[in-house]
């Protein structure tokens, strides 16, 4: 690893629209980069190019980054692409309230609780949503009750989160997502770093609701070269 | 620095600690099993946090008694663990009954830990070892429940005196359980460090010896349990050790399942077996939860996995643990008549839900999938409970080949299950009985009348007792014996004749029709992915139910529907519950579809080993481990036991190719049975001479020490083969 890619991986890329976005978010950007152990670099995101085209070069952006990526809001009306109309005034917002985006997966989960460890020690109040679809629904579901019960605990163990701290719903992600995102400062969105069309469909859908509330994209891989100091460290797969 | 005895006080009497016991850890670790690969170990390796829970259920060691979940020795806190006492229960904050859990007593403390290394549950002894980090920073531990001597715990462990930083000393603690029941436990634990530097480094070795008196219906006895704590150190670490092999060793004499050619399969039986024989206490009551002691989930109710999916399995290898879980069911006959009573039936009405006393305890409402509590009408209405709790002790008498269990003691559990269903049953107009109002196995679909399922368990429930009454010839009840039979065979049994098959409940086939496939295949929670309305209008199934019948009471279905229903109902069932593949793997195995019957397999026989639940972490589940074995002996070996009075062991073996040979440990009629399974014999080994049928051809008597028997070349006989085979 040479120098230029030891800084460039402590590096907090931070897109805004313009100048004053990031003026506004600056406090929370300082949150971010601060819980996370980075240093924040902020650039300006063009917007003449709006829709999918702008998606597809903001995704491209995040996929470069050699760690995660922050957006940060824009008004709505500019589907797709950061900068816009921002709702001015309401800002110098700080990073107290985390939505995270769980789609239950074991390493989405192990991200989430390497997240939380971090954001808790940074005084910030995590909360976890997990949309529940075809695609992440367990395979066997013996009813509510019992199996419900155990399914629910098990799920917010694996998230490191309390009972309260975890909502699992049905629907559509993104919406889901948008609707959730009213309570909070920020979104974290673990992604695979996987900018092509027909990838990453929930940020692309997300996104397209308008940037209202900043968005951490994390890419997955990224949390696991940073975890967390582990009890025990490293294993092997099962074998039996 | 040597531990020096010492002296504790105990209410009863003074206990003295041992001396020496430190010395046999080295004997006891040094015989850590040395082969990775065997089928007898399941090794998983520490350090995964997402699989930690789930391992420490795989991992729980149990006798029966007690079961001590796999935590590691340093637990923390992503760690769940605990110790589960049998059969008793308490009351949770919102007044609803669950196992009883007490701390785990194999925690050695949070000091350093070492780095992370493997566990393996050796399944021929039922110890589990751990081999962790390096020099300088090095743990290995042995832990087991002493089967020989139910409520005694074990744990041995070696490694730098940095990481086993463990006080010594006598712990008693007592739990009471608000029903009456409770625990005493006494924890010793003693220790000694090797040559410590000045520094105070060295090897230090650990014995810790945990006995209990656990008590369901009575204050638990202190003096008992340092009783058994005298009894376990005088016996030391290495003689328990020599013990626990002895006693595993002489249960796999009459319990394994090997499978040559197929290890893995081989491995995952004896996990089932080894686990469920673990949960199943051999005397007094054994109340088995839908998790065994390997956690909380389910919080320990009996359900109709016991009977049906884990009693079986004990009457054929170890009877005296099916008598047990019997006698559960025997002493809450009083509590399931008064609940008869109160819904204006005769005879016992057995819950579909049970815990201390045999009152229902199935919750009335629970959290969905979004944490919203919804009705779960379960125990109002999924009475097949009733004939589930007769068919498991018409399977003991059954393998034990005796009538006294059920002309004795065992003779409520059909006679008042009987008249329950003779109060239950509605006669039509044209003399047709139905049963209304009633859940069957598949619960996605509630409030059905004429549940196919349901009702021919109810039929056979009928017929048995008649049977078992007409043969004791007790007069009074010989009018209603009769009356049974009568209702018996006019109870309507879902068969249409148009259709060729069983349907599975009146107006099934009206609901709406859609195929599993089109949910992305199986298994497929389709109750959340169409919602509890979208499936209740829908033909999709959640687990085996007319194929249940096909698998409990093969005799019961019309003949020749097997192939119809199963070409019917796979396309429709979604496996929603775990206790669904196995069943049709049976099924198909015998009617000769093996790859779809390995298809069902491979799911059955991974269910807990790949989490396919996402709720093993709150324990393993009992039933499909049940569910495994029975697909086994009953589908693919084709194993029927027709009743106590049956003379002649069938054996109707469908193999695939791969399998070289399946080979069977069992009991019948009190005598050690050995299987050798091929695609075109069968080896029978025996003590005494035993009566063969296979492939329902020819019968053969087999003479010790054993002899094989030919399928004849038609298929439609047999043959025996050499001098020990008699035709």
């Amino acid at each position: 690893m040479t120098t230029d890619d030891v800084v460039a991986a402590r590096r907090l890329i931070v897109v805004a629209a313009d100048a004053e976005a990031l003026e506004d978010f600056e406090l929370l950007v300082a949150d971010v980069a601060g819980a996370l152990d980075l240093v924040p670099a902020p650039e300006l995101f063009d917007r003449e190019e709006g829709g999918e085209t702008a998606m597809g070069r903001l995704l491209a952006r995040a996929s470069s980054a050699a760690g995660p990526l922050l957006v940060l809001p824009v008004g709505g009306g500019h589907a797709g692409a950061p900068g816009g109309a921002r709702k001015r005034g309401a800002l110098r917002a700080r990073m107290r309230r985390v939505l995270v985006s769980s789609d239950a997966s074991e390493e989405v989960a192990a991200a989430t609780r390497s997240l939380h460890r971090r954001f808790t020690r940074a005084g910030v109040h995590l909360r976890m949503l997990h949309v529940m679809t075809a695609d992440n629904t367990p395979r066997m579901w013996d009813g509510p009750g019992h199996h419900a019960a155990a399914w629910l605990d098990e799920l917010r163990r694996r998230h490191g989160a309390s009972p309260e701290a975890m909502s699992v719903v049905g629907g559509q992600p993104a919406e889901q997502l948008h609707e959730h995102a009213g309570e909070a400062d920020l979104v974290v969105l673990f992604w695979r770093r996987d900018s092509r069309e027909g990838h990453a469909a929930v940020i692309r859908s997300l996104f397209a609701r308008g940037i209202e509330v900043p968005k951490l994209l994390v890419p997955l891989e990224w949390m696991d070269g940073h975890p967390p100091p582990r009890r025990l460290p490293g294993a092997t797969a099962a074998s039996r | 620095m040597t531990t020096e005895p010492e002296e504790v006080s105990c209410p009863d009497r003074d206990v003295e600690i041992s001396v020496g016991a430190t010395s046999e850890v080295a004997d006891v670790l040094a015989e850590r099993p040395a082969d990775v690969r065997s089928a007898w170990l399941l090794v998983v390796p520490e350090g995964l946090p997402s699989m930690g829970r789930v391992y420490e259920s795989l991992l729980t060691v149990a006798d029966g008694v007690t079961g001590t979940r796999g935590s590691l020795e340093e637990d923390g806190a992503d760690a769940s663990p605990g110790v589960f006492v049998a059969g008793v229960y308490d009351t949770d904050d919102d007044g609803s009954e669950s196992l009883l859990a007490i701390p785990s007593w194999a925690t050695l403390g949070e000091s350093t830990l070492p780095p992370a290394g493997l566990r393996l549950l050796d399944l021929r002894s039922g110890v589990v070892w751990r081999v962790s980090g390096e020099e300088g920073a090095s743990l290995s531990s042995a832990r087991w429940a002493c089967l020989a001597r139910p409520g005694t715990t074990v744990l041995v462990a070696g490694g730098s005196s940095e990481v086993l930083d463990v006080p010594a000393g006598v712990e008693v603690s007592q739990d009471r359980a608000v029903f009456g029941g409770g625990v005493v436990r006494v924890v010793d634990t003693i220790t000694e460090v090797d040559s410590p530097s000045p520094a105070g480094r060295g090897a230090r070795r650990v014995v810790r010896i945990c006995s209990y008196d656990t008590a369901a219906g009575r204050a638990p006895s202190r003096s008992r349990a340092v009783e058994r704590q005298e009894e376990a150190r005088r016996a030391g670490p290495a003689g328990l050790f020599a013990e626990q092999k002895a006693a595993w060793a002489s249960r796999w004499a009459e319990a394994d399942v090997e499978v040559v050619g197929d290890p893995q399969l081989t491995s995952a039986c004896r996990l089932a077996l080894f686990h469920l024989m673990s949960s199943v206490a051999e005397r007094s009551e054994a109340a088995v939860g839908a998790r065994g002691l390997t956690g909380p989930s389910y919080a320990g109710h009996v359900f109709w996995d016991a009977d049906v999916f884990v009693l079986p399995v004990m009457a054929a290898t170890h009877p005296r643990s099916a008598r047990a879980m019997l006698e559960y069911r025997i002493r809450r006959v009083p509590a399931a008549m008064e609940r008869a009573r109160a819904h204006g039936r005769r005879g016992a009405r057995f819950p579909w839900e049970s815990a201390h006393d045999g009152r229902d305890v199935t919750p009335r409402g629970g959290a969905d999938e979004h944490g919203e509590v919804v009705p779960i009408r379960t125990g109002e209405l999924e009475e097949h409970i009733t004939a589930d709790v007769a068919w498991g002790a018409w399977q003991l008498a059954s393998w034990s080949g005796r009538w006294r269990f059920l002309e004795g003691p065992g003779r409520p559990l059909l006679v008042e299950t009987a008249r329950y269903w003779a109060s239950r049953a509605r006669l039509d107009e044209a003399g047709v009985a139905h049963i209304d109002s009633v859940i069957g196995p598949d619960e996605y679909h509630e409030n059905v009348d004429d549940n196919a399922f349901t009702n021919q368990m109810a039929a056979w429930n009928l017929a048995r007792a008649a049977e078992l009454v007409e043969r004791s010839g007790a007069s009074p009840q010989l009018d209603e014996a009769g009356r049974w039979r009568e209702l018996s065979e006019s109870l309507f049994d879902g068969y249409d004749a148009a259709v060729g098959r069983h349907v599975q409940f009146a107006g099934y086939d009206d609901l709406r029709p859609v195929f599993v496939s089109e949910l992305g295949g199986v298994p497929v929670a389709a109750d959340l992915l169409l919602g509890h309305d979208g499936v209740a209008r829908s033909q999709i199934v959640k687990q085996a139910d007319v194929l249940m019948a096909h698998h409990m009471i093969p005799d019961i279905p019309r003949p020749g529907t097997l192939e119809r229903d199963l070409d019917f109902y796979l396309l429709r069932t979604a496996h929603g519950s775990s206790l669904s593949p196995a069943i049709h793997a049976s099924v198909l195995a015998r009617a000769g579809r093996l790859d779809e019957a390995l298809t069902f397999l491979e799911l059955a026989q991974n269910i807990d080993l790949d989490d396919t639940t996402g709720t093993t972490a709150g324990g393993l589940h009992l039933a499909a481990l049940g569910g495994l074995w029975q697909a086994i002996v009953f589908g693919f070996a084709g194993v029927r036991v027709s009743g106590p009075g049956a003379d002649v062991f069938v054996i109707d073996p469908h193999l695939p190719p791969h399998w070289r040979e399946l080979r069977l440990k069992l009991r019948w009629h009190g005598r050690r049975v050995l299987l050798s399974c091929r695609t075109d014999a069968v080896h029978v080994a025996c003590t005494v001479p035993l009566k063969i049928e296979l492939s329902a051809g020819e019968t053969v008597v087999v003479r010790p020490p054993g002899a094989w028997i030919e399928r004849g070349a038609s298929s439609s006989g047999s043959r025996g083969r050499g001098e020990g085979v008699q035709r």
